[in-house]
């Protein structure tokens, strides 16, 4: 596996995902909420990758997510492509960040997504999306972001073939989509 | 400066062609002319069907654990008042046995037969995890290789559950009655009257429509399936209990609300009835009622 592309890593690392979403994380909800690791990934995708690799492989995330959930399908797609891209964009624009600070931001990205997520779901009128307890997925989807994205940053850093560095870049844009 | 140019510019070209695809696949979905999309979500089910099976049969004993902690008090409630229906429901055994009989008697009688036992069942168990925190769906462990098929209706031993909304080859997903695109004809036992039941969302009850303001509906009454002609519900299934009654002067009509007879929080068995609208219903009366010789001999020698 050492030598595959960027497209085998991001599979590869996808896959596990969605298997360790439907098979671990979808029993173990922190009140009452299912993290879903889809969301940090497409996240840590863009502040490791910047904002072009950030919105293909959210891209990607997204369209694992529409192959396990019911939700329209090219909802999740939409959402993760562009959380991935915003992820980048906005790590982009931060100077070197310490590893701490870059899980903060991360945990915010995160909460934003479930509220992109919520703001898609408002565009669609689908009520079990508005409806659903809003502030306390995004709160524990946060969180769990803060915990996990140190192991998040490894994977996607594996998968997108990103040499440490503390931001994303253009130019790491470049290399890594 | 022209590398970074360019750069941005092929950024731009990717997320404009992935917002793009992604729009294409929601108009498409949105069409319901998603015939590849339900395949490749189908196939996914089926694949990642043993690692659900795997994942919940892993967590059952500590989430049943977990529920016996928190929930002590209350489970010890529902036992007494378990043993209590318990009681009550053997009492009506005899009961009930006694007027089945005089059912089967009185249908013997005028030549007809029970339409209820023709439509076969499949027991399926539910996977008590939901992948999302947006799901409205719940997810059986069997499919089309055991029959279920789109459409049909999903009960629970105390009352209508939802409908099939996509099978696959080992697995399908239920759409809950109290989903917000759910309806079903539905009938108020007492009065006869018919009208629609239409979800509201996840711990809501269910509202009936096109009820007339002159019938009298009592909150307490029971609501069933009304089985229209292309109903995707058989008549009688119990749908849930009147909860309250509103006069809608505005539509002319009233306006019911109904609590579900089936407990969707605790769903771990289900049945699947497998019932398609579009074959013709069975025929209930398998013959008309002849007239008896005397008369056709009388009817005879008057003409």
């Amino acid at each position: 596996m050492a030598g595959a592309g960027p497209l085998a890593r991001s599979t590869l690392v996808l896959a596990v995902a969605v298997v360790v979403h439907v098979g671990l994380l979808a029993h173990i909800t922190p009140a009452g909420v299912i993290v879903d690791p889809l969301v940090l990934l497409a996240v840590a995708g863009g502040m490791m990758g910047g904002r072009s690799a950030g919105a293909t492989f959210g891209g990607g995330c997204g369209l694992a997510a529409d192959l396990i959930l019911h939700t329209p399908f090219g909802m999740s797609l939409l959402v993760l492509t562009l959380v991935g891209y915003l992820s980048g964009a906005i790590t982009e624009q931060i100077p070197s960040a310490g590893r701490l600070a870059r899980a903060a931001i991360a945990s915010l990205l995160a909460a934003g997504g479930i509220g992109l997520f919520a703001g898609a779901g408002w565009l669609m009128d689908l009520v079990y999306v508005t409806e659903a307890p809003l502030v306390r997925i995004a709160i524990v989807t946060g969180a769990a972001s803060l915990l996990t994205n140190p192991l998040l940053e490894r994977a996607t850093r594996w998968a997108l073939i990103i040499r440490p560095r503390m931001t994303a870049s253009p130019e790491s844009t470049a290399r890594g989509g | 400066m022209a590398r970074r140019a360019g750069i941005r510019r092929r950024t731009w070209l990717r997320l404009a062609l992935l917002v793009v695809t992604a729009i294409a696949l929601l108009t498409l979905d949105a069409r319901g002319s998603g015939g590849v999309l339900d395949t490749a979500r189908g196939a996914t089910l089926d694949l990642l069907g043993p690692v659900r099976t795997f994942g919940d049969w892993v967590a059952e004993p500590f989430r049943n654990a977990w529920r016996g902690i928190v929930s002590y008090d209350d489970l010890e409630a529902e036992n007494a008042q378990l043993r209590g229906e318990l009681a009550e429901a053997e009492a009506s055994v005899l009961r009930v046995g006694e007027l089945e009989r005089d059912r089967q008697e009185l249908l013997a009688l005028v030549g007809a037969r029970d339409a209820a036992p023709a439509i076969p069942r499949v027991t399926a168990r539910v996977i008590d995890a939901p992948v999302s925190n947006f799901e409205r769906t719940i997810e059986l462990a069997k499919g089309r290789r055991d029959g279920i098929r789109e459409g049909m209706p999903v009960e629970s031993g105390d009352g209508l559950v939802g409908r099939v909304v996509q099978a696959s080859t080992t697995r399908s997903r239920v759409e809950l009655l109290t989903d917000p695109n759910f309806d079903a004809g539905v009938r108020i036992v007492r009065s006869g009257d018919d009208g629609l039941a239409s979800g509201r969302g996840p711990g809501r009850d269910l509202e009936v429509s096109y009820i007339e303001l002159e019938t009298v509906v009592i909150p307490g009454e029971t609501v069933v399936t009304s089985g229209f002609a292309g109903s995707t519900f058989p008549p009688g299934l119990l749908v849930g209990t009147v909860t309250d009654v509103e006069p809608d002067a505005v539509r002319g009509a009233q306006r019911v609300t109904v609590h579900p007879a089936a407990d969707l929080e605790r769903l771990r068995w289900v049945q699947v009835l497998l019932y398609e609208p579009n074959v013709p219903e069975p025929v209930i009366v398998d013959r008309e009622p002849t007239d008896s010789p005397a008369d056709a001999g009388a009817a005879g020698g008057q003409s």
